[in-house]
C-alpha cells in the first residue's frame, strides 16, 4: 500500500490557526479597550454627578460597551456550531436517500415584511 | 457588510454592531481557508493537490477532511442527487474555470456526458485523516463546500463576539446566535444577486439555514444547448429543468443546500421528497407555478391542499 502523501501544511504553523489567533487577539483588544473607555467615563460621570452614580451601573458597562444593537436584538450567549461530520464513506444502499439525514429546522421560517438582511437566489461556486 | 469570496458575494450581519469589523476580519479568514482547501479552480488548492494524487492515500487538512465527509454525507442522504464526483462531468459540460470566465456561447459539446463515478469511491480514513480518491476522479464539492463555509463562519463569528450572527455566501445563508427579536429577514429570489429591495419573498428565519438553487443562473449555451450548473451524477448531464427555484430551510445550511440542490435533481419528486423530510421548502416552477411544502410560508392567494399558487408569482426573469 503506497505511503499517504500530506497535504498539511507544517504542524502548528497553519496559516489559518494563525489568522484567527490574530483576530481573536485583536478582538480581546478592542474588548479591552471598550471596557476600559467605558469604565473611565462612567467614572468621569459618577465623579461629576456625586450622589446620582449608581456601582451597578458601572458593573454592567462593559456588556453595553460590546453590546449595542443594530438589529434590534437581545444580546445573549452564542451558541453557534458547526454540522457534525461522520467521517467515513459507505457504498450506497438501494439508491434512496438516507432515512433521517437532512435535519429540519427547529423552527420554520415565517413570514416577515421587511428589507432583507441577504437575498438567498441561485447561484454556484 | 459585504465582501467578495468564493466567487460570490458574502454578506455578514451582527447583532452586535461594535464588533462588526471583527466578524468581517473572521469571516475573511474562514473564506480564505475553504477556498485555499476546497476550490477547484485553484491549482493551488488541497483538493487540486489530491486529483493529483492518482489514487494514493493523502493526509489532509482537518478542514479538507470536514469538507470531504460533509460532502459524502450529503451524498449519502440524498441518494447520491449531489454528489462530489462529478467534477469531470461539469468540466465536460464546459464549467471548467471559474465562472466568470466561462464563454457564455460557444460551439456544441463534441465529447459524450460523463456520469459520476460515485461519491462512495471517495475513502476517507478518520483515523489517519488520509483521503483516497481513484484516478481519473475529479472533486466538485461546490455543491456543499460554500454552504459548509458559511455554517462555520457563522459558528466561529458567533463564538469569538456573541450575539446573533447570519453569514451570506451568494444563496447559502445559515444563522448562529441568538437571532434578532423577528428572526433575520432573508429574502428569496432566482438570482442571488438581485438587490434586497427587490427579493420575490422574503421569510424570517432564527435558527440554521436557508438554501437556494436555480437552474435559470450560472447557465451557458454550448451549440443550440442551455447548460446549468447542477449536474445530474446519474447522466453526467444538466439536471432536468423542471424547477426554476427551490429554496429550502434546514437546521444547518449545508443540509438545506443538499437538499435544495437535490430537489433540481429530484424534479417532480422533489415535493413529495422534502415533505417527507419535514424540509420546509419552496418550488418555483419554469411555469411560474409555486409549491411550498412542510410549513415554509404559503404564497399570498389562493392556494390548492399542496400549497401550490396558481402563475402569477413574480418571479424575476
Amino acid at each position: 500500500m503506497p505511503m499517504p502523501v500530506s497535504l498539511s501544511r507544517t504542524p502548528g504553523r497553519d496559516p489559518r490557526a494563525a489568522a484567527i489567533g490574530r483576530v481573536r487577539r485583536m478582538s480581546r483588544w478592542v474588548t479591552a479597550v471598550a471596557t476600559a473607555g467605558t469604565a473611565i467615563v462612567a467614572a468621569a460621570v459618577a465623579h461629576q454627578l456625586p450622589g446620582h452614580s449608581h456601582p451597578a451601573a458601572a458593573a454592567t458597562a462593559p456588556a453595553s460597551a460590546t453590546g449595542g444593537s443594530d438589529a434590534g436584538a437581545a444580546p445573549g450567549a452564542a451558541t453557534g456550531s458547526p454540522p457534525s461530520t461522520s467521517g467515513t464513506t459507505t457504498p450506497p444502499s438501494t439508491g434512496a436517500a438516507g432515512a433521517g439525514g437532512l435535519t429540519p429546522p427547529s423552527t420554520a421560517p415565517a413570514p416577515i415584511a421587511r428589507t432583507p438582511t441577504v437575498v438567498s437566489g441561485g447561484t454556484s461556486w | 457588510m459585504e465582501l467578495r469570496a468564493l466567487g460570490t458575494t458574502a454578506t455578514v450581519a451582527v447583532t452586535r454592531g461594535a464588533a462588526r469589523e471583527i466578524a468581517r476580519a473572521l469571516l475573511r479568514v474562514e473564506l480564505d481557508a475553504v477556498d485555499r482547501a476546497c476550490s477547484r479552480f485553484r491549482p493551488d488548492s488541497e483538493v487540486w493537490t489530491l486529483a493529483a494524487a492518482s489514487g494514493t492515500p493523502v493526509r489532509v487538512s482537518e478542514l479538507l477532511f470536514e469538507a470531504l465527509a460533509v460532502a459524502c454525507r450529503a451524498a449519502h442522504h440524498t441518494g447520491g442527487a449531489v454528489d462530489p464526483t462529478v467534477g469531470a462531468a461539469v468540466v465536460a459540460l464546459g464549467y471548467d474555470r471559474d465562472f466568470a470566465s466561462v464563454a457564455r456561447t460557444g460551439p456544441a459539446l463534441d465529447s459524450p456526458a460523463r456520469p459520476a463515478p460515485g461519491w462512495w469511491q471517495v475513502a476517507l480514513d478518520p483515523a489517519t485523516r488520509t483521503v483516497r480518491v481513484p484516478a481519473g476522479v475529479l472533486l466538485d464539492l461546490g455543491a456543499t463546500a460554500k454552504a459548509l463555509a458559511a455554517d462555520r463562519a457563522a459558528g466561529v463569528i458567533a463564538g469569538e463576539i456573541g450575539g446573533g450572527v447570519l453569514v451570506g455566501l451568494g444563496g447559502d445563508v445559515a444563522v448562529a446566535g441568538d437571532a434578532p427579536g423577528e428572526g433575520w429577514a432573508v429574502g428569496i429570489a432566482t438570482d442571488a444577486a438581485t438587490p434586497r429591495t427587490a427579493a420575490t419573498r422574503t421569510v424570517a428565519v432564527r435558527h440554521g439555514g436557508v438554501a437556494s438553487s436555480s437552474t435559470a443562473v450560472r447557465a451557458w449555451r454550448r451549440g443550440d444547448r442551455t447548460i446549468h450548473h447542477i449536474v445530474d451524477p446519474r447522466t453526467g448531464e444538466a439536471a432536468g429543468a423542471h424547477w426554476r427555484l427551490v429554496s429550502v430551510a434546514a437546521a444547518s445550511c449545508v443540509d438545506a443546500n443538499a437538499a435544495s440542490t437535490a430537489a433540481i435533481v429530484w424534479g417532480p419528486s422533489a415535493v413529495e421528497r422534502l415533505e417527507a423530510l419535514h424540509l420546509p421548502s419552496r418550488l418555483v416552477r419554469h411555469d411560474g407555478a409555486v409549491v411550498t411544502v412542510a410549513g415554509w410560508p404559503a404564497e399570498p392567494g389562493p392556494a390548492s391542499p399542496l400549497r401550490c399558487s396558481t402563475p402569477g408569482d413574480h418571479v424575476p426573469t
